[in-house]
């Protein structure tokens, strides 16, 4: 059970005559193993939420169009690997729900308010198998009372009547009543507070332990991706900027965009000195970052120099016997 | 009274009544705020933390005279909170930051506008195009904001340059007390750094009392100087930030310090 992304190219355009692209994803590759919790950190605008739509094809077909690349999954019950870019539209509707899954960043607007939440997630299951509706119901309860919502007396109720924590394991049993071999999961703690999102999160890590499932985790939070996830991608600007084992990355951060960031969080450990200055990454993140000939951080970065204006490949780097990294920034000899 | 007390607030409380049904006849009571009292003082940070629907913006909202208190009394400076009095003008003296820098900046009218407002409002300058520029060009510089920035448009900038519009807005009256609704709880790490730094030197250099409310303990650990923690709309502890970071007393405080903790960086 495997998840492979090579080398994926996609195109965003604002002006197709005038051929005002962008590339929001920039050959990528990643891949998430079966059980393994895998995060996407970046900030807004980075292009990460895209990816996550991307790998389904959901990405906006008018505007955007992916150039080049290979998304290969391979499922239990399947034989061979299949290439979701090669499907055809029926076919795609195969692998949705069914074999990648995804739960959107903001249960209070992807949940349809009119249906009770019951029908939401049987429609799910009758779509995609020959059931009868009392079966599928049955599998929809199930999968309420699995997150924690009685799942008989809430089967009828409807989105408003459900706070923002239930919204979201609601979005998470609908995701999951399918029994997907992979989860993409696009923020979703971030429109909840702290000890609700420590329940989501507790939850997607049961999950992983119960039905080895491999998770794609997008969040802008570090201290969120250090809980739940065993590795990790840096994205800035479309571009991974620096991956490897999440603990790694947080002890010892390479990329110069990702020791910024962590510096610029205040902490709770003993030794942190109050009301000190932040360190802050000046400026923000703008289209031009997008451009191509040169590092996509180099307006931002504190140790840029001229040897930056060119396209920074992706280095690996193996050091001191620790699991592999890899970094997209010139200056970093070794680690 | 203490000299020293800029906002006191005893036993306020607000309750929402509702009914279950279209037909029922027994009102129904959910206290979003009962009974809470504390004082806050000159040139302090104090901040309010809990999670969401214990009450915090309900609290701010009653500070701002934005909905009407069920019971209880509001000081300002020995005075009580009266937003009808004209001539003691507590509206100046009291300004609120939002939460979301998307929502509270209007759409149609351009940034000098945005800001010079409530200067125009509070008569500090004349309703002249001339000044109305000029005024906000001053004020937009101490947040760290360009001259250009004033002919734009909300749309046209980013959540940080946004957020610091608001800042500009709230601070361009010279307010004594300033509440901070979860000022960076809707941008990104990168840049609410900036936004924090920025309200960190505006403390320092205009002397101002903030109530700072949040769900992040990180923040309260590097802005405060005493904390609240609030739960199902009473107050559970309030202590100095350091006394409380080395040893929380109350249980739900330190669930919420566990919880944090799990999540640390």
């Amino acid at each position: 059970m495997s998840l492979e992304i090579n080398g994926l190219t996609v195109e965003l355009c604002a002006d197709k005559q005038n051929d005002k692209c962008i590339n929001v994803a920039d050959s990528l590759f990643l891949n998430v193993d079966e059980g393994e919790v895998v995060s996407i950190v970046g900030e807004s605008g980075s292009g990460k939420s895209f990816l996550g739509l991307s790998i389904l094809r959901l990405n906006p077909p008018r505007v955007s169009k992916i150039v080049s690349g290979e998304i290969k999954i391979k499922c239990k019950s399947q034989v061979e690997e299949i290439d979701i870019l090669k499907l055809k539209p029926d076919e795609l509707a195969g692998v949705r729900g069914r074999l990648i899954s995804m739960i959107f960043q903001d249960p209070n607007t992807s949940l349809n308010p009119v249906m009770k939440i019951g029908e939401q997630i049987t429609e799910a299951v009758l779509a995609h198998k020959k059931v009868s509706k009392k079966s599928a119901k049955d599998m929809a309860v199930k999968y309420l009372n699995s997150m924690n919502i009685d799942g008989e007396s809430r089967f009828g109720s409807y989105p408003y009547e459900l706070s923002g924590g239930m919204r979201q394991r609601v979005m998470i049993a609908m995701a999951m009543v399918l029994e997907p071999c992979f989860l993409i999961a696009d923020e979703p703690t971030t429109a909840l507070d702290v000890t609700t999102s420590l329940q989501v999160l507790k939850l997607i890590k049961e999950l992983r332990e119960k039905s080895n499932i491999g998770v794609i985790f997008i969040t802008h939070d570090l201290t969120v991706a250090r809980s739940i996830s065993d590795r990790t991608y840096v994205f800035y600007a479309g571009q991974v900027m620096e991956s490897g084992s999440t603990e790694d990355i947080i002890n010892n951060p390479a990329h110069p965009y990702t020791v910024s960031l962590i510096k610029s969080v205040p902490s709770l450990s003993a030794d942190y000195v109050p009301k000190q200055r932040l360190f802050t990454i000046p400026g923000f993140l703008t289209k031009d970052d997008f451009s191509k000939g040169k590092c996509r951080f180099y307006s931002r970065c504190f140790k840029k120099g001229d040897e930056c204006l060119r396209d920074i490949p992706l280095s690996s780097f193996k050091g001191g016997g620790k699991s592999a990294r890899d970094v997209r920034c010139i200056k970093i000899k070794n680690l | 009274m203490d000299e020293n007390v800029i906002l006191s607030v005893s036993g306020l409380s607000k309750h929402y009544k509702y009914y279950k049904t279209l037909f029922d006849i027994k009102k129904n009571v959910i206290k979003a705020l009962d009974g809470v009292s504390f004082e806050v003082f000159k040139n302090e940070i104090f901040a309010v933390v809990g999670e969401t629907g214990c009450g915090k913006s309900t609290l701010a909202k009653l500070i701002l005279g934005l909905t009407e208190k069920t019971a209880g009394e509001i000081y300002f400076k020995g005075e009580p909170l009266d937003y009808g009095n004209k001539k003691k003008n507590f509206r100046k003296k009291i300004q609120i930051l939002f939460q979301d820098p998307y929502s509270s900046l209007n759409p149609k009218k351009k940034i000098y506008k945005i800001i010079s407002y409530p200067a125009v409002k509070n008569g500090i300058i004349k309703n002249k195009k001339k000044d109305r520029i000029g005024f906000a060009v001053e004020q937009l510089e101490n947040v760290g904001l360009s001259e250009s920035t004033a002919f734009s448009y909300p749309h046209m900038l980013s959540g940080g340059q946004r957020q610091r519009v608001g800042i500009a807005r709230c601070l361009s009256v010279r307010p004594e007390l300033l509440i901070l609704d979860e000022p960076v709880s809707a941008l990104d790490v990168s840049i609410s750094a900036q936004i924090l730094n920025l309200l960190t030197d505006l403390h320092r250099k205009n002397g101002m009392s903030y109530i700072f409310i949040t769900h992040d303990l990180k923040l309260v650990r590097h802005l405060a100087d005493r904390v609240c923690v609030m739960h199902g709309g009473k107050i559970m502890e309030i202590a100095e930030t350091d006394a409380f970071f080395k040893a929380p007393v109350h249980p739900y405080s330190k669930t919420l310090m566990e919880s944090m903790k799990l999540m640390e960086v």
